[in-house]
């Protein structure tokens, strides 16, 4: 019997099932991995483990005795810990407030100097590096996880859940964070690790459970399964391996960027000295770890952002001085990286979300009335082809927030990729989705290059990068290292740029 | 002119009308403080305020005690709070239509109620709270008559300001206080009460508030008066953004506006040539320039005004 057993679990929201009958099972020292798509279940599993919801049916042992958590504070106190994937911080508190924040609430001077000598010693004891004062906005993703978790080992958790941890860490920051795990696991903690990706699961698990659609498909011991079985399991369906990449690029130029800049006084350089073209049929693909200044790139080349120095031409047009909506117009569309900040309006219907970039223009406007059937005609078109999930018989009146992530994308999608658009800037556009909807928007991406359309394509995932660039450019500190052709990649080479080595210093 | 304002007597005479204008705006802005600080606005302090200065009247005049008055107007202010908190944490509503709702009730509420108590004869007074000199502090030549020659709810309002600063900068409370105003969810993950504690803000600034009502009912008029507040509950809440959201600042920038409000005072009783209506505007000149200096420094806490709802995405 393990340390934690969850034994049929279930919980429907609003009549739809969640969780149907799961039963999970976790040893003292063991990795475990919670494996499966969006919206497999398994976030809504770990809340009710740590008492955020509570389960319909079921029940859960923990250290061999029935509990149920009311509230995160039980399940703290009992001795699980949870990290979530957006990180529950208080940006304006030092590091050291952050861990102790509702430990003691009394009215009594707190002892801040014991609380730092048992934060550095847990710190020290499993590299865990941070200064205790710093203020959590001051610092990176991966220091700030590093936070979360000292904030769990500092309630002396035995139970440690981790939602997505590697999402926001760059390759070495998640072995180094692979490393930590090593060392708790020896100590004895158990880790239960959600995640999607097959060679995390494989490198750092013990066990493996698989949900699918709300339900458990099976577990697995790590060491004796294979990622392709893993991912037959998680996807129930094989998946397409390649892209069919149709005639080479033409020569001829779509976009130019030359020597631009941007650069504010007292602050890093967002971009530096970038020079850059894309040609009518080819996906240009932009490499590098998040906030290495892809998105300034993105708005740069989009018209959100004001550059400092250099032009940007477009069809041999100069076009550095335009505004956003002019270069919609000559065919420049977004789809920005953060769709619920920029690329949709959440409260307003699929139909209106649509219409965002037309809604001025004939024939969808006359005289300043917009004529709803086109509209809707519009809306029904997206929902089929693009074959966008609407809530029952709401159809294109569907409120945009009430959409999964995915289907949130596709209409995004569905907005910007259309045949007037000869440029598509697409900046981290399968960020959070699952396979299914990944694998789609790549093939819409995919189907504009073949049909003679350009396509810059920022992305944090190198694997989507190499599947689908006809060149890859790899951005380091806001500037260029350095543009390989599809043929010559090297994946050390492109690994070597992204932590800011030039290409000229790896011929060297 | 200007040698009749820089006389010792001049200047002491205004610096004690300072304080004196500032007290009931320091209770308030306390209170405004603490709530705002667990991420919910209260801009019905002017509600909050004119119900402490009504009930500790009818407490006052009704008993015959000025304890009494104080705690009436207590808990008239934590009346108003409470169906504040109601709306705001219990039905997570517009925080700002709650607010604005509560002081246009209130003043119709207030002027009803003084009718009810008074039978429509005006200008009933009651005795006020005398003041009380600290040995020693109050011959402090300037300031000293100006801090230390003031009653006892004065005094209180300091050693108020002086335990907030600790209990925000020193103990586990201010520390889980001010994390359910920047990031609830994670103060909730943290295992502190979210909607408990703002429960307990709302209790204090009701409170508080109260207290800034009754100050100027007990201490400085003696009686009640048809919409007496006039506006100091909003300067309050100028206060504490000017103080950017510490007690501290909110002190001095409250110290500020009293000071504002006793200069033009004193400016009209020496018959400056400009008309009382001109002079008048000035406290609310100054907040407005207060309010354009500082700009871009808030400290504002990130989750004012939107209400915490439980498991949402």
């Amino acid at each position: 019997m393990g340390i934690l057993e969850m034994k049929h679990i279930s919980k429907a929201f609003s009549g739809v099932y969640a969780n149907e009958d799961i039963s999970l099972s976790v040893e003292k020292g063991e990795i475990h991995a919670l494996l499966g798509e969006n919206g497999a279940g398994k976030t809504t599993l770990m809340n009710i483990l740590f008492g955020i919801y509570s389960a319909d049916e079921g029940e859960i042992f923990w250290k061999g005795e029935k509990v149920h958590f009311s509230s995160p504070k039980a399940a703290i106190e009992s001795g699980i810990g949870m990290v979530h994937q957006h990180f529950s911080l208080v940006q304006k508190l030092s590091v050291l407030d952050n861990i102790i924040l509702g430990m003691d609430t009394g009215f009594k001077a707190l002892d801040r100097k014991q609380a730092r000598e048992k934060i550095l010693n847990l710190a020290g004891k499993y590299g865990l590096k941070v200064n205790p004062d710093a203020l959590i906005n001051h610092l990176s993703v991966g220091q700030q996880q590093r936070v979360e978790i000292l904030k769990a080992l500092y309630r002396d958790v035995d139970l440690l859940i981790l939602d997505e941890p590697t999402g926001v860490l760059t390759p070495s920051e998640t072995e180094h964070f692979f490393g930590v795990l090593r060392r708790l696991k020896e100590e004895g903690y158990a880790i239960i690790i959600i995640t999607h990706r097959m060679s995390e699961i494989m490198s750092i698990s013990d066990r493996v459970t698989i949900l699918r659609d709300g339900k458990k498909i099976i577990d697995l011991v790590t060491a004796e399964t294979n990622p392709s079985e893993l991912s037959n399991y998680m996807i129930g369906r094989q998946l397409k391996s390649g892209f069919v990449m149709e005639n080479k690029a033409s020569d001829e130029e779509t976009l130019c960027l030359k020597h631009v800049s941007i650069i504010k006084a007292r602050q890093p350089e967002f971009l530096s000295d970038i020079c850059l073209d894309i040609k009518k049929g080819e996906i240009l693909g932009i490499a590098g770890v998040d906030g290495n200044g892809q998105k300034e790139l993105a708005e740069a080349i989009a018209g959100v952002r004001k550059i400092t120095e250099g032009t940007i031409w477009f069809e041999g047009k100069d076009i550095t001085k335009t505004t956003v909506k002019q270069r919609f117009e000559m065919g420049i569309s977004y789809v920005s990286d953060d769709r619920h900040a920029d690329g949709l309006v959440l409260d307003m219907t699929l139909e209106d979300n649509v219409m965002l970039r037309d809604y001025d223009r004939q024939p969808y406007s006359k005289y300043s009335f917009l004529n709803e059937k086109l509209i809707r005609e519009k809306a029904e078109k997206a929902i089929d082809e693009y074959k966008i999930k609407t809530s029952g018989t709401s159809k294109g009146d569907t409120v945009v927030r009430l959409m999964s992530g995915g289907n949130q994308q596709k209409v995004i999608i569905a907005r910007e990729v259309s045949d007037s658009a000869k440029l598509v800037i697409a900046s981290q556009p399968t960020r959070g989705l699952d396979i299914g909807a990944t694998e789609f928007v790549r093939q819409v991406l995919m189907d504009h290059r073949n049909k003679g359309g350009s396509v810059l394509l920022i992305s944090a995932d190198l694997e989507e990068i190499v599947a689908l660039s006809d060149r890859i450019a790899v951005m380091f500190g806001g500037r260029i290292m350095g543009v390989l052709d599809r043929e010559h990649i090297n994946m050390e080479k492109i690994g070597l740029m992204m932590g800011g080595i030039t290409e000229e210093e790896i011929k060297e | 002119m200007l040698e009749q304002i820089f006389t010792i007597s001049f200047l002491t005479a205004f610096l004690t009308a300072a304080v004196r204008m500032a007290v009931p705006l320091i209770y308030a802005g306390l209170g405004e403080t603490f709530l705002e600080r667990t991420g919910i606005l209260n801009i019905g302090m002017e509600g909050v305020m004119l119900g402490g200065a009504l009930f500790s009247f009818a407490g006052a005049l009704l008993s015959g005690s000025l304890a009494v008055g104080l705690v009436c107007g207590m808990l008239g202010g934590l009346a108003v709070s409470a169906i504040h908190g109601f709306l705001c944490i219990n039905l997570s509503q517009n925080q700002s239509v709650s607010g604005i709702a509560l002081n246009i009730f209130m003043l119709g509420l207030t002027s009803f109620l003084y009718k009810i108590l008074t039978a429509g004869q005006s200008y009933q007074d009651i005795e006020t709270i005398p003041t009380m000199a600290i040995p020693v502090l109050s011959s402090i030549p300037l300031v000293g008559n100006a801090f230390f020659n003031q009653d006892i709810l004065t005094y209180l309002v300091y050693l108020l300001v002086i335990l907030a600063v600790f209990f925000y900068r020193k103990t586990g409370a201010g520390l889980a206080f001010t994390a359910v105003g920047e990031h609830p969810r994670a103060a909730d993950a943290a295992g502190i009460p979210v909607y408990k504690y703002q429960w307990i803000a709302i209790a204090v600034n009701g409170v508080l508030g109260g207290m800034g009502g009754a100050c100027l009912v007990l201490v400085q008029l003696g009686k009640f008066t048809e919409n007496m507040i006039s506006g100091r509950g909003y300067i309050a809440l100028a206060a504490v953004i000017l103080g950017r959201y510490t007690p501290l600042g909110m002190f001095g920038a409250a110290l500020i506006f009293g000071g504002a409000n006793a200069l033009q005072i004193r400016l009209q009783t020496l018959g400056v040539p400009l008309p009382t209506q001109a002079l008048a505007m000035l406290p609310y000149v100054i907040t407005l320039i207060a309010l354009l200096g500082s700009v871009g420094k808030s400290g504002e806490p990130e989750a004012l005004g939107t209400p915490y709802v439980r498991g949402s995405r």
